[in-house]
């Protein structure tokens, strides 16, 4: 039995002000430094077999605060998804052209490649190719993106039907999955326990 | 937008034992209450516009503690289904036995009630019966039992166990989930944080 725990970079500028980020390599702002240092003090007791991340600045920076000394590998099949055209903008501030381009993707985020980007297909198939060669046993932990936490997730529960259901994946927020020889259990989805303002207090 | 942060008891004795207890009214154990104390410091920053809680005393229990300040409405909508015949036998044992009714319930637990109790379908009708009776708006606390979560989750996520999906939820764990007009957002499944290290020796 693998457990993987997949986590959520911290916060960058773009995502402060609500930019999409895909392949842009930006690294963490202060508010991403400390939620990574939060992570640390929550990750202080676990034992990991092995660690990935992202080779994208934010994830392995994440990483590299959250579990100091470990030796972490790093690999490109972890990455954001790629926002092709929609690097850089925010979904309010797309011309008519662009907006129409990102309606027709989310209609089907699996099957369809946003221009000069990929598909959530791409990604899952990538993640895919990442597990396959993890150990069928022990705990592995992968810092990455939004998007890969979401992918790994449609490669367990199928993809979405348009709108019915979502999940939330903040910022450092941890997600596990079990991988039994007869099925996945998911263990936790999005614990980001470690920022609440009581963990602030305390 | 309404959000509903659905949360486990705290340990039993016949969680401990592994025994099937559904509509079985067992208090909580000495783990079970520490799970709760960890639990009301993890909640005192949290304000809900309603607290309900299953009648069944691991429920209450965990919710009077957890919420000391709240006005706790008892549902028994929000119990665990009820077992039936099954009650305090251990799921290794149902799940050998080989008796007619034990094979049949097993083939289809969804439609098929176990003899004197429910199916999960019936725990899914009653759980999305009491919703239904909630504001669309505002943040509400629920605290159910670990069948009725789970059965939450599969219905939410359009899932059946067939293809080996299953879900952990944890004594005092917290899934928080958002209904939106146009569908749903799990906003965390299974948040135990405020159990780390809970059976570390003292100090």
């Amino acid at each position: 039995m693998l457990e993987l725990w997949l986590i959520r970079h911290g916060e960058t500028a773009w995502n402060a002000e609500g930019r999409i980020q895909g392949s842009v390599d930006l690294p963490l702002s202060p508010g991403g430094v400390r939620q990574a240092e939060r992570l640390a003090a929550r990750l202080a007791n676990t034992h990991f077999d092995a660690a990935f991340a992202s080779d994208l600045a934010r994830a392995r920076q994440t990483g590299e605060i959250a579990l100091p000394g470990t030796d972490l590998r790093l690999d490109r099949r972890l990455r954001e998804l790629d926002y092709g055209v929609f690097e850089g903008k925010t979904w309010s501030e797309l011309g008519p052209d662009e907006a129409a381009m990102a309606r027709h993707w989310h209609a089907d985020r699996v099957g369809r490649r946003i221009p000069g980007g990929e598909s959530y297909g791409d990604l899952m198939a990538r993640f895919e190719a990442f597990r396959a060669e993890i150990p069928e046993r022990g705990c592995v932990i992968a810092f990455a993106h939004g998007g890969t936490v979401r992918g790994a997730l449609y490669t367990v529960l199928g993809s979405p039907t348009p709108g019915v259901w979502r999940f939330e994946v903040a910022n450092t927020g941890t997600t596990r999955l079990r991988y039994r020889a007869d099925g996945v259990t998911i263990v936790t989805l999005n614990d980001h326990a470690h920022l609440d303002e009581t963990a602030a207090i305390g | 937008m309404l959000e509903l942060w659905f949360i486990r008891h705290g340990e039993t004795d016949g969680n401990a034992r592994q025994l099937i207890h559904g509509i079985t009214d067992t208090p909580l154990n000495e783990r079970g209450l520490r799970q709760a104390a960890r639990l009301a410091t993890r909640l005192s920053g949290t304000r809900f516009d309603a607290v309900y809680a299953s009648d069944l005393q691991r429920a209450h229990r965990t919710a009077t503690m957890a919420l000391p300040e709240a006005d706790v409405r008892l549902d028994p909508r929000l119990r665990e289904m009820s077992y039936g015949i099954f009650e305090d036998r251990t799921w290794e044992e149902l799940d050998a036995d080989e008796t007619a009714q034990a094979r049949f319930w097993r083939e289809d637990p969804v439609t098929r009630r176990v003899p004197g109790g429910e199916s999960y379908g019936d725990l899914r009708d009653r759980l999305e019966a009491f919703r239904a009776d909630l504001p669309d708006s505002g943040c509400v606390a629920a605290f159910t039992h670990g069948g009725a979560i789970r059965t939450i989750l599969y219905g939410v996520l359009g899932q059946t166990t067939r293809n080996g999906l299953r879900f952990a939820v944890d004594n005092t764990s917290i899934t928080r989930v958002r209904y939106r007009a146009d569908g749903v957002t799990i906003v965390t499944l299974n948040d135990h944080a405020h159990l780390d290290d809970i059976d570390a020796p003292p100090a």
